[in-house]
């Protein structure tokens, strides 16, 4: 408790401004990096509002999308992830694990694969569905059938059925992907998580779900204050525990499930950007989740210029590398937890 | 007369002026000259521009996402093509930089990608990953249409059609039906009469063993299902730099018991030309091969085709 | 009835599934003619496939399945923990990115490395996550969510591949679902010394395992050196789930459901309960393998996806059990 002194309001602003002018100077220099080379000065004239067509077009119309997607859907997973932590009290806890993904995942393909002839754009709805049918799953086996207890969400169980049905959906959706003669391409590029092809069109889609969502998660913070209190000192002080984490969960598996329309799954996002919030700002929910959300934006988008830049025009898709950061995170994560 | 003329030609200048007008996948395409820059995202549309005389300013020729690349047949005619990455993931950059006027792209492997391709110029959308022989042939037509070529189109097509009619007379009457398979090193998979391959050998007079299997097109059998289908005929596709698991099964003693192995009547083709090409220049080489290798006549493979 | 008395009948059970292992298949054999070739081959077509394709086949199923069921016994009872599996410990994930790679990297490779890879890559991945939450004492949540991120680490490096060279690793795609579809004698030859001697060094070592399984504080109190005992049969556990997996891919579950099976009908102790682990093990395998060839025949279905489908709902419900202590 001694440490606590260490976060002060100050120091979180001052962090906050920081990651701010951090993704503002990411985003300036990803508007110059792409298959295409553009010189500074010709990206400048266009963001003045001049500059020939060509140029315009690239900036404008391809890559600003992109880290506009790039930016909310990484907040988005952040937010998500630092409420699951909050809610279940298990730093482990990520949309990765929580059957969100997994859900996802298996719908897309089903999606894709079941039904070639699907109007276009259908295939981040079908991801969304898939999302909270996870969710509802993971939430529905890990409920206490019969019982009448008010803990009707226990934290340990809510994890490891979170890692079963996981397990579940991934087998059935390998059944489906052996069968499949191609379109498995399409399928996987999705899955692991991959702002290529953004564009205006996508970045409205997730917007006013950002709109919404991402207030909402901040006026949550309280909330999971109290929740990380500890059930029976947030009971005496008056917290219906059980309503309460349903609708954390509600607005984080919602941010997850917007978020994977916008750029597919973002593996570790949801753990790594508020593990890192938590060691800059410490734990309180309120200056927690807004610069983990601003960690999550940054770190996605730096992971798409990464690879859009590393073998152009090859795209690397940015889930793959927010995953190879990420999961050694967690195993570091797993050894200090004791 | 003199009137006819101008009559004529008023027509003609009218039909420029309204342009044309093709319907595809996604819609219907109104162009008000043929187009002249043309980027190909599939290596059907390449084959059927080259087959026109049209060469695009940019192609999917990209090898990025292990893309095995043009085939063979198509691969020294497309060299001076800018690749503008590949086709799993056409690079949206490259493509606008090279500043077409028409872009063809697969109905099923661009369908996310469409909307983008649209915004940089009017795009096309067919069925030429998962198309059939109708399908493909719609589509050259249409593209004839598109870059200001319909006759050569036409005539394309009529030769096509030509030389399937010459290849059934090779085609033996009664022959025995047979099974195709394209062969990788891991796995063997049979194309039934409803896939591409499948439904053109048909079309050339040979019959197909295998009907769709619960809505399958293709599947994979291993040996035991092999010698289970027993298959009179049996047509392999392999690549020439892979060692297909055939080569594993012919070590079996099984293997000789499969009446097309006891009647010599394995043919081989290259995957590459036969699956990936699709397009005129493609279907002529396969109708040519087809004659070639005397699987029509229901004759032991020629030297090139032997397995 | 005496509780022994599962023992022949899970060997009875484990003849049963042999002997429809070898007459079902893309063609039926009638179980006389099964007989008479078995005694006298005759190099008729379907002396053949019995010799030359369901034997081996069925062989591999029984091996690894064995396999499989008592690795997953030992490291349940060394953890003391019963969600550990192979597959949880990213055994299979690890195998299938080795052999991806060979598929990807070295088209050219023979045969014979796709064993030996594989068996490499379950090992490292396994170490990985087991070492990870040993550290910091095994529990069932820290040892499932270890798994899940070494699997889910090396499935990004797979699915790096298979984007990346997609064409090539399309081949492999059914490979990486677990099947004992076309394996041969070789394959046999292959996995049979380490897993006959793996089985039969846990047969061995089941008094030890008893000893472990009642907590180390006991153990070392009854004289037990609890360390190396337990690092021995962590090791052979994982040996025996990586030789498994390196034949027949990634075929999760069945060292999860077949242990839990086991210790329900004969009890806890592993004298007993691990004999019957690998006969239920194996018979359970090649009887999942015969469903697999049957449902879409002459087309073969991998038996691991149809494995995980039948697991995974017992693996939900082990979880609901545990995580309510």
């Amino acid at each position: 408790m001694i440490h606590t002194s260490r976060y002060t309001g100050r120091r979180a602003l001052f962090i906050g401004v920081l990651l701010l002018g951090a993704a503002l100077l990411l985003g300036i220099l990803a508007l110059g990096l792409g298959a295409v080379k553009t010189p500074t000065g010709d990206v400048v004239q266009v963001l003045l509002g001049r500059g020939d067509e060509l140029t315009r077009q690239l900036v404008l119309e391809l890559r600003a999308p992109r880290i506009v997607v790039a930016l909310l859907t990484g907040a988005m997973f952040a937010a998500s992830g630092a409420m699951m932590q909050g809610v279940i009290r298990n730093p482990l806890a990520s949309p990765d694990i929580i059957g969100v993904g997994a859900g996802a995942g298996l719908a897309a393909t089903l999606f894709l694969l079941a039904w070639p002839g699907a109007p276009p754009g259908g295939l981040p709805w079908a991801a969304l569905a898939g999302a909270w049918a996870g969710f509802a799953l993971v939430l529905l086996l890990s409920r206490e059938w019969g019982g009448h207890t008010g803990n009707a969400l226990h934290p340990v169980r809510l994890a490891l059925v979170g890692v079963a049905v996981a397990a579940a959906l991934g087998a059935a959706q390998q059944l489906v992907l052996v069968r499949a003669p191609d379109g498995l391409g399409a399928a996987l590029s999705f899955l692991t998580g991959t702002v290529y092809g953004a564009d205006a069109v996508r970045a409205a889609r997730v917007l006013p779900w950002a709109l919404v969502l991402l207030p909402a998660a901040l006026l949550c913070a309280r909330t999971l204050d109290v929740l990380n209190l500890g059930e029976d000192l947030a009971t005496s002080l008056g917290t219906r525990v059980g309503a309460a984490r349903l609708f954390c969960l509600a607005v984080a598996v919602a941010l997850a499930g917007a978020a994977v329309t916008g750029a597919g799954i973002l593996g570790f996002v949801g753990l790594l950007a508020p593990h890192l919030a938590r060691l800059l700002v410490g734990a309180r929910h309120a200056r927690l989740l807004p610069v983990a959300m601003l960690l999550g934006a940054v770190l996605v988008l730096a992971a798409d210029t990464l690879g859009r830049a590393l073998l152009p025009p090859t795209e690397v898709p940015a889930g793959i590398f927010t995953t190879l950061v990420g999961a050694p995170y967690f195993l570091y994560l797993l050894r200090r937890t004791r | 007369m003199h009137k006819n003329i101008l009559v004529l030609s008023a027509f003609t200048l009218l039909s420029v002026a309204a342009g044309l007008t093709v319907g595809h996948e996604r819609g219907t395409l109104d162009l008000k000259t043929p187009a002249r820059r043309v980027v190909a995202l599939e290596y059907s549309f390449l084959d059927t521009l080259v087959a026109l005389g049209v060469k695009p300013v940019g192609a999917a020729l990209g090898l990025q996402g292990g893309d095995r690349g043009a085939p063979p047949y198509l691969a020294p005619r497309v060299k001076a093509i800018p690749a503008t990455g590949s086709r799993a993931q056409p690079s949206l950059e490259l493509i606008a930089a090279s500043r077409p006027d028409l872009i063809l792209a697969d109905a099923f492997v661009h369908q996310d990608t469409y909307p983008q391709l649209a915004r940089i110029a009017p795009t096309a959308a067919f069925q030429s990953r998962r198309g059939s022989l109708d399908d493909l042939n719609a589509q050259t037509l249409a593209i004839g249409q598109l870059v200001g070529r319909e006759a050569a189109a036409k005539r394309l097509l009529a030769d096509q059609r030509a030389l399937i009619n010459k290849a059934r007379a090779f085609a033996k009457k009664g022959a025995p039906s047979f099974v195709a398979a394209v062969v990788t090193p891991r796995s063997l998979t049979v194309h039934t009469r409803e896939s591409f391959v499948g439904s053109f050998l048909e079309d050339l007079g040979r019959k197909n063993q295998l009907p769709v299997k619960d809505g399958q097109t293709q599947y994979e059998v291993a040996l035991e299902g092999l010698v289970a289908l027993n298959p009179q005929t049996l047509v392999l596709f392999t690549a020439p730099d892979e060692t297909p698991i055939t080569d594993a099964w012919k070590k079996n003693p099984l293997w000789q018991k499969i009446a097309a192995v006891q009647r010599g009547r394995v043919y081989q083709f290259n995957r590459d030309n036969w699956t990936r090409g699709r397009g005129p220049l493609a279907l002529r080489l396969m109708v040519a091969e087809t004659i070639q290798s005397r699987l029509l006549q229901d004759a032991a493979p020629g030297a090139d085709f032997r397995d | 009835m005496n509780r022994l008395a599962f023992l022949p009948l899970g060997l009875g059970v484990l003849v049963a599934a042999f002997l429809a292992s070898l007459a079902l298949g893309a063609s039926d054999i009638p179980l006389r003619r099964v007989a008479t070739l078995l005694l006298h081959p005759d190099g008729s077509t379907e002396s053949l496939i019995l010799e030359t394709l369901r034997l081996p086949r069925t062989l591999v199923a029984a091996l690894a399945g064995a396999g499989l069921g008592v690795s997953g016994l030992m490291l349940q009872a060394v953890t003391r923990n019963p969600l550990a599996d192979p597959g949880i410990l990213g055994v299979e994930a690890g195998g299938a990115l080795a052999i991806l790679v060979l598929v990807v990297f070295f088209p050219a490779a023979p045969a014979g490395w796709f064993i030996p890879a594989a068996f490499l890559g379950g090992t490292l991945a396994a170490l990985v996550a087991y070492s990870v939450a040993r550290s910091v004492g095994i529990t069932p949540l820290r040892l499932a969510l270890a798994g899940v991120a070494v699997a889910s680490l090396v499935g990004a490096a797979s699915r790096t591949i298979q984007l990346l060279w997609e064409e090539r690793a399309q081949g492999a795609l059914f490979a990486l679902s677990g099947s004992v579809a076309g394996r041969t004698w070789a394959q046999v030859g292959q996995i049979a010394p380490w897993l006959l001697a793996g089985l039969l060094a846990a047969l061995l070592l089941t008094p030890r395992l008893n000893v472990l399984a009642l907590g180390e504080d006991v153990a070392r109190g009854l004289g037990a050196r609890t360390e190396r005992d337990s690092l021995l049969i962590t090791g052979l556990g994982v040996l025996l789930a990586a030789a498994s997996v390196s034949v027949v891919g990634p075929v999760g579950f069945v060292g999860l459901i077949v242990p839990h099976a086991a210790r329900a009908l004969l009890g806890p102790d592993h004298r007993r309960s691990l004999p019957l682990c690998a006969l239920l093990g194996a018979a359970f395998l090649i009887a999942a393998d015969v469903a697999a060839r049957l449902i879409d025949r002459p087309a073969e279905t991998p038996v691991g996806i149809l494995v995980a489908a039948a697991g995974a709902p017992f693996f939900v419900l082990l979880a609901r059990r545990i995580g309510r202590r």
